[in-house]
């Protein structure tokens, strides 16, 4: 068990290491600014109404489920790709057919 | 058996959880703010689940390896910082976790673009690693969800029955 935190914390502090590696390497300023006090949890709940756009917060079920079908479409078709490449280089003989 | 449980219904939940994170439109920014960094958990824990392999194939890389392992190493590496990326500039363009802490990056129009270009090549290696685990994902659902209800038993074929005597009569007159 305790391995397994541990094993956890280490990938956990390899992703962020990379994370705020990439950070600095794109934005060298790193304009990071520390404002007072933890637990502005207004954005949290600002955030629920539907009637609002979506740069205001605001979501829509259907324009969702529209894109999650689409994503799994083309999950389906990389999928039927590979699968078929596979078939075609998987290098089995051919049949030979004897009298 | 129970791993594979563990493994599949996981994946399973990763894979609805990714879709769903990829639609921010769906949630609103709060909630796909929070729920993502939540399946981030849950990502490693994946990684955990096949430390073992990781481990195993890092060793071996350069020396004889079978090519589809190699390949899935490399598209599994790939997705590893295809995520990092996206939860990196993820969090530089938030507009509800850091400001819950208190933090405010300035966050630019670059930083958005580069979290959905990431994002959408991201999902392009999930569908990868999706595919090329195809085989496992079929066994294991036929495993764990086809194979669990068994298909009706054709009835057993009516065994000859005794001939009563009226019926040995018959027989005998014919």
């Amino acid at each position: 068990m305790l391995k397994s935190i541990m094993r956890f914390l280490l990938i956990l502090l390899i992703a962020i290491a990379l994370g705020v590696g990439f950070y600095y390497l794109v934005q060298p300023a790193g304009q990071v600014s520390f404002r007072s006090g933890i637990g502005n949890l207004v954005n949290v709940s600002r955030d629920f109404g539907g009637e609002h756009g979506f740069r205001e917060g605001g979501f829509s079920l259907t324009r969702g489920l529209f894109g999650i079908t689409g994503n799994l479409m083309l999950i389906a078709v990389v999928t039927f790709i590979v699968i078929s490449t596979r078939k075609i280089f998987s290098g089995k003989p051919a049949t030979i057919t004897t009298r | 058996m129970k791993s594979l449980k563990t493994n599949f219904w996981l994946d399973a939940f990763i894979l609805a959880g990714f879709l769903v994170a990829l639609q921010p439109r769906m949630t609103g920014i709060s909630i796909h703010e929070w729920f993502t960094l939540a399946a981030t958990a849950t990502l490693i824990v994946h990684v955990l689940l096949h430390w073992d392999w990781v481990i195993g194939i890092t060793k071996k890389f350069f020396s004889n390896l079978f090519h589809i392992s190699r390949l899935n190493y490399l598209v599994d590496g790939l997705l590893f910082i295809g995520f990092i990326v996206v939860i990196t500039s993820g969090l530089v363009i938030s507009q509800s976790v850091l400001p819950t802490f208190g933090i405010q990056i300035a966050g630019s129009r670059s930083w958005r673009e580069i979290h959905n270009l990431s994002s959408n090549l991201t999902l392009l290696f999930v569908a990868l690693h999706f595919a090329l685990h195809w085989s496992w994902v079929k066994n294991t659902f036929n495993r764990l969800l086809i194979k669990p209800f068994p298909h009706r038993v054709p009835q057993a074929r009516a065994l000859p029955q005794p001939m009563n005597t009226a019926s040995m009569k018959d027989a005998k007159a014919l």
